[in-house]
C-alpha cells in the first residue's frame, strides 16, 4: 500500500443513513439501502422467532420485516406514528425490512472518523458492528451496523422459508 | 168628690147663664120671626117692581130687533136667554127655590117661553143678511140699457146703416156705475168684477162694427157682429144672470128673517107678557096672605115672649142669690187656710233664698277658678299645637327624604342593570375566547398534518439520497439537493413541534383565563344580585318610611284639627264659665230679690187675710207665735228630761 492509497483511504468518505434505536444513534451504509418507508400494515406470521415481526406488501412484492430492537436485544418499545420507519435492504438478493425508531439524516463520514476497534461498551453484539463513528467535536457517537451480518445464515434461511412458505 | 172654687163658681154661673141663655134664645127667635115676616112683605114688593121693569126691558129688546131688520143694521140684541137681566133673575130663583112653590111653578111655566123668544132672535140672526137693496134696481137699469144697445146694433146691421150707440165701455151705464160701486161683500165684489172684462170686449167689438159700417163693409160688420159682439154679449148676459141670482138669494134670506120676526117673535113676546102679568098677580096673592098671617103671628109671639121672660127672670134671680151665698161661704173658708199656708211657704222660701244666695256665691268663685284653669289649658293646647306643627314638618321632611332615597335607589337599579349587561358582555367575550381556543386547537391539528408532511418529506429525501448514491458520480448533485430537502423537512418538523408546544400553552392559558373569567362573572353576578336585593330592600324601606311618615303627617294633621276643635271647645267652655259666673251673680242678686219678694208676699198674704176674714191679725205675728211654740216644743223634751233628772236627783 502506497502513501497515496493510504491518504485516499484515510480521506475516503462514505454516506451513512443515521437512525435512532432506544435513543442511541446508529448508521448504515447508504449504498446498502434500497428504500425507506413509513411503518405500514404488517401481517403477523405464527410460529416464528420474536424478532421476525411480519410481512408487508410493498408495491406488489412481499417483504419480511425484522424488529431491530428485539434483534439487537434492546428493550421493546411501542411504535410511534410519523417516527417509526422501515429501512428496506437487499441481502444476497433477498429483500428485508428493518424497523427503526426514527430515521435522522444522511451523513458523510470520513474513514478517519471511524474507530474499527470497538470496545465492549456497546449493548449490541460486536459482529454486527462495523465500527464507531465519532463526530468532529467528539460529542456524538454513531454505531455503524453491517446489515449483512445482523442475521445469521440459518436465521436468513428460516425467514426465507417462512416468507415463501 | 172635691169641688174646687173654679168649679163652684162656674157651676153657679152656668146655671144662671143657662137660664139667661134660654130667655135670650127664646126672645131672639121670636123677634127673628117678627123680622122675617116683615122682611117677606118687603121682598114681595121689590120682586113685583123688578118684574115690571123686566117686562119693559123685553119690549125694548123687541123694538131694537125690529129696528135692526127694517134698517138693515147689525143685530145687537142679547141672544143668550141666560144672560139677559130677566134670564139671570129667573135661573137664579129656579135654582135657589127660596120663593113660595106657587110662584116657582109660575116661573117654570115662564122659562120655556122666555127661552123661545131669545131663540127666535138667534134664528133671525142666522137668516138675516145686510146688503145694499138699491143694487138690484141699479143692475136692472144697467142691463136694460145694454139690451137696448144690442137691439140698436142688430137694427143697424139689418138696415146696413151705421151703429150710433155708445162704443166707450167707461161711458156706458155700467162703466159709470162701476166707478162709484162699493160693497163690503167680497162675493158680490168678485161677481161684479167678472163683468168688467167681457163688457170691455163687448164695447170694443161694437166700436169695430161701427168702424166697418162707416167704411161701407157691411158683410164684414155682419160677421163681426155675429162672431164677436154676440159672443161677448152672451158672456156678459151669463155674468148678469149669476149676479142677479146671488142678489135674489140675499133678498130671500132677509125676507125669511122678517117673517120669523113678524110671525113668531111677536107672538112669543105677547105670550111672555101675559105670563109675566100672571106672575105678578100670583105674587100679589101670595104676599097678601103672608103679610096678613105675619101680623097675627107678630102679636102672638110678642105676648108669649113677654110672659116667658118674666117667669124665667124671677127663677134666675132666686137661684142666683142662693148660689151666690153658698159659693161665697165655700170660698172664704179655704182662702183663709191658704193664706196661712202661703205665709208658712213664704217663710221657707226666704230661708231657701238665703241658701241660694250662698250657693250662688260659691258657684261664682268656682267658676272664676274654672276660668283660670281653662286659660291654662288653652296655653297648654297652644304648646301642643306647636309640637304637632313640628311633627308635621318633620314628617314632610321624612316623606321628601324617603322619596329622594327611592330615586337614588332607582338610579342604583339602572346602574346595576348596566353592570349586569357588562357581566353578560364579559360572559360573551369568554365564549368568544372559547371559540378562539377552538381555533388554536384547529391550528394544533394542522401542525399534526405538518408533522405528517415533514415525515413523508424526510422519507422522500432519504429515498432521494439512496437513489443518488446508486447513481454514483452522476447523482452527487442530486444527493446535495436531497440532503437540503431533508434538512428543510427537519427544520419544518422542529417548527411544527414548536408551534404545537405554543398552541398547547396558548390553549391552556386561554382555558385558565376562561375559567377565571367565568368565576369572576359568577362572583360579580352574585354581587349584583345581592346589590339588587339590597336596593330593593332600600326601596321597600323608604316606601315604608314614606307611608309611615305620611301616616304621621295625616295623624298630626288630624291632631291639629282635633286641637283646633278642642280650642274652640275651650273657648266655648270659657264662654260658658263666664256665663255661669254671670248667672251665679245674677242668681245671687235674684235670691236677694227673692227675699224681698218673700217679704212683699207676706204683706200680700196679710192683705189677703184681711180681705177674706176682715181680721187684722197679722199672719207674721201668728207665725212668730207658732215658731215660738215650735221651739218651746223642741226644747221641752230636754227640759223635761233635765227636769226629770232633777226630780230623780232630788
Amino acid at each position: 500500500m502506497n502513501l497515496e492509497e493510504v491518504n485516499s483511504e484515510k480521506d475516503f468518505r462514505e454516506k451513512y443513513l443515521i437512525f435512532q434505536l432506544n435513543s442511541e444513534e446508529y448508521g448504515v451504509q447508504l449504498s446498502m439501502i434500497k428504500e425507506v418507508i413509513a411503518l405500514t400494515n404488517v401481517t403477523k406470521i405464527p410460529n416464528v422467532p420474536n424478532y421476525f415481526y411480519g410481512l408487508i406488501n410493498l408495491r406488489g412484492a412481499i417483504i419480511s420485516v425484522i424488529d431491530l430492537r428485539i434483534k439487537l436485544s434492546l428493550s421493546e418499545a411501542t411504535f410511534k406514528e410519523k417516527k417509526t420507519s422501515i429501512i428496506i435492504v437487499d441481502i444476497d438478493g433477498f429483500t428485508l425490512g428493518f424497523i427503526v425508531d426514527e430515521i435522522m439524516q444522511v451523513l458523510n463520514i470520513q474513514n478517519s472518523q471511524i474507530e474499527r476497534e470497538v470496545s465492549m461498551e456497546s449493548k449490541v453484539r460486536q459482529d454486527y458492528i462495523s465500527g464507531i463513528a465519532r463526530s468532529e467535536t467528539g460529542e456524538r457517537l454513531l454505531i455503524l451496523l453491517d446489515v449483512n451480518k445482523i442475521l445469521g445464515i440459518d436465521e436468513l434461511k428460516l425467514i426465507k422459508e417462512s416468507s415463501e412458505g | 168628690m172635691v169641688w174646687t172654687i173654679g168649679k163652684r163658681i162656674s157651676v153657679g154661673f152656668s146655671i144662671v147663664l143657662i137660664l139667661l141663655g134660654i130667655t135670650t134664645i127664646m126672645s131672639y127667635s121670636k123677634i127673628g120671626e117678627i123680622a122675617h115676616l116683615s122682611q117677606l112683605s118687603t121682598d114681595g114688593l121689590q120682586t113685583k117692581s123688578f118684574l115690571v121693569e123686566k117686562e119693559m126691558d123685553h119690549l125694548v129688546w123687541l123694538s131694537k130687533l125690529s129696528e135692526s131688520i127694517v134698517n138693515m143694521k147689525e143685530i145687537t140684541v142679547q141672544l143668550d136667554h141666560h144672560k139677559c137681566g130677566f134670564g139671570k133673575w129667573l135661573y137664579k130663583n129656579l135654582e135657589a127655590k127660596t120663593l113660595p112653590p106657587r110662584v116657582l111653578s109660575v116661573l117654570k111655566d115662564i122659562e120655556p117661553i122666555h127661552k123661545n123668544l131669545h131663540n127666535t132672535a138667534v134664528r133671525i140672526k142666522e137668516k138675516f143678511v145686510i146688503y145694499d137693496t138699491a143694487m138690484d134696481k141699479n143692475l136692472d137699469v144697467i142691463w136694460m140699457s145694454h139690451l137696448s144697445w144690442i137691439n140698436q146694433m142688430s137694427k143697424s146691421i139689418i138696415g146696413s146703416t151705421v151703429f150710433k150707440g155708445e162704443t166707450n165701455h167707461l161711458k156706458c151705464g155700467f162703466g159709470k156705475w162701476y166707478k162709484t160701486f162699493k160693497t163690503d161683500d167680497p162675493k158680490l165684489r168678485t161677481l161684479i168684477d167678472r163683468w168688467v172684462e167681457p163688457h170691455h170686449r163687448l164695447h170694443q167689438a161694437g166700436a169695430k162694427v161701427a168702424k166697418l159700417q162707416r167704411s161701407g163693409e157691411h158683410t164684414a160688420a155682419l160677421s163681426t157682429y155675429k162672431n164677436e159682439v154676440l159672443k161677448q154679449f152672451k158672456i156678459v148676459q151669463a155674468e148678469h144672470k149669476k149676479t142677479a141670482k146671488y142678489l135674489y138669494g140675499l133678498s130671500n134670506s132677509v125676507t125669511a128673517a122678517t117673517n120669523i120676526f113678524q110671525q113668531e117673535s111677536f107672538t112669543v113676546a105677547e105670550k111672555l107678557r101675559e105670563k109675566l102679568h100672571h106672575l105678578s098677580k100670583t105674587l100679589d096673592e101670595v104676599l097678601i096672605s103672608k103679610v096678613g098671617n105675619a101680623v097675627k103671628d107678630i102679636a102672638g109671639t110678642a105676648n108669649f115672649a113677654k110672659m116667658f121672660m118674666l117667669i124665667f127672670g124671677a127663677i134666675a134671680v132666686v137661684v142666683g142669690s142662693f148660689l151666690a151665698f153658698f159659693i161665697t161661704r165655700s170660698i172664704v173658708k179655704p182662702m183663709t187656710q191658704i193664706g196661712d199656708s202661703l205665709d208658712n211657704i213664704s217663710q221657707n222660701v226666704g230661708a231657701a233664698s238665703t241658701e241660694l244666695s250662698d250657693a250662688s256665691q260659691q258657684l261664682s268663685s268656682m267658676s272664676s277658678e274654672q276660668a283660670s284653669s281653662v286659660e291654662e289649658t288653652s296655653s297648654s293646647l297652644e304648646e301642643i299645637e306647636g309640637m304637632v306643627q313640628n311633627n308635621i314638618s318633620h314628617a314632610q321632611e321624612s316623606v321628601t327624604l324617603a322619596n329622594k332615597v327611592k330615586e337614588i335607589a332607582s338610579d342604583g337599579n339602572i346602574v346595576m342593570e348596566k353592570l349586569e349587561g357588562a357581566m353578560h358582555d364579559i360572559a360573551d367575550s369568554n365564549s368568544k375566547i372559547g371559540q378562539l381556543v377552538q381555533v388554536i386547537g384547529d391550528i394544533g391539528e394542522k401542525t399534526k398534518i405538518m408533522d405528517e408532511i415533514v415525515f413523508q418529506t424526510k422519507l422522500l429525501s432519504f429515498n432521494a439520497s439512496v437513489e443518488a448514491e446508486r447513481a454514483g458520480e452522476h447523482g452527487r448533485g442530486f444527493a446535495v439537493v436531497a440532503q437540503e430537502v431533508g434538512n428543510l423537512a427537519q427544520m419544518s418538523g422542529k417548527s411544527a413541534a414548536e408551534i404545537a408546544k405554543i398552541v398547547n400553552v396558548s390553549v391552556k392559558n386561554a382555558e385558565s383565563i376562561i375559567n377565571e373569567n367565568k368565576e369572576r362573572v359568577e362572583v360579580g353576578s352574585a354581587l349584583v344580585q345581592q346589590m339588587n336585593e339590597s336596593l330593593k330592600e332600600i326601596v321597600d324601606g323608604s316606601t315604608t318610611v314614606s307611608t309611615g311618615a305620611s301616616g304621621v303627617l295625616d295623624a298630626s294633621t288630624d291632631q291639629g284639627k282635633g286641637i283646633k276643635q278642642i280650642n274652640i271647645a275651650m273657648v266655648e267652655i270659657d264662654k260658658v264659665t263666664q256665663e255661669t259666673a254671670a248667672t251665679a251673680e245674677e242668681t245671687a242678686s235674684s235670691s236677694e230679690e227673692l227675699s224681698a219678694q218673700v217679704d212683699s208676699l207676706r204683706d200680700i198674704v196679710s192683705e189677703l187675710t184681711l180681705l177674706v176674714i176682715g181680721n187684722k191679725s197679722n199672719p207674721s205675728t201668728k207665725r212668730v207665735l207658732k215658731r215660738e211654740t215650735a221651739s218651746t216644743k223642741t226644747i221641752k223634751p230636754g227640759k223635761a228630761s233635765s227636769g226629770s233628772d232633777g226630780w230623780d236627783d232630788l
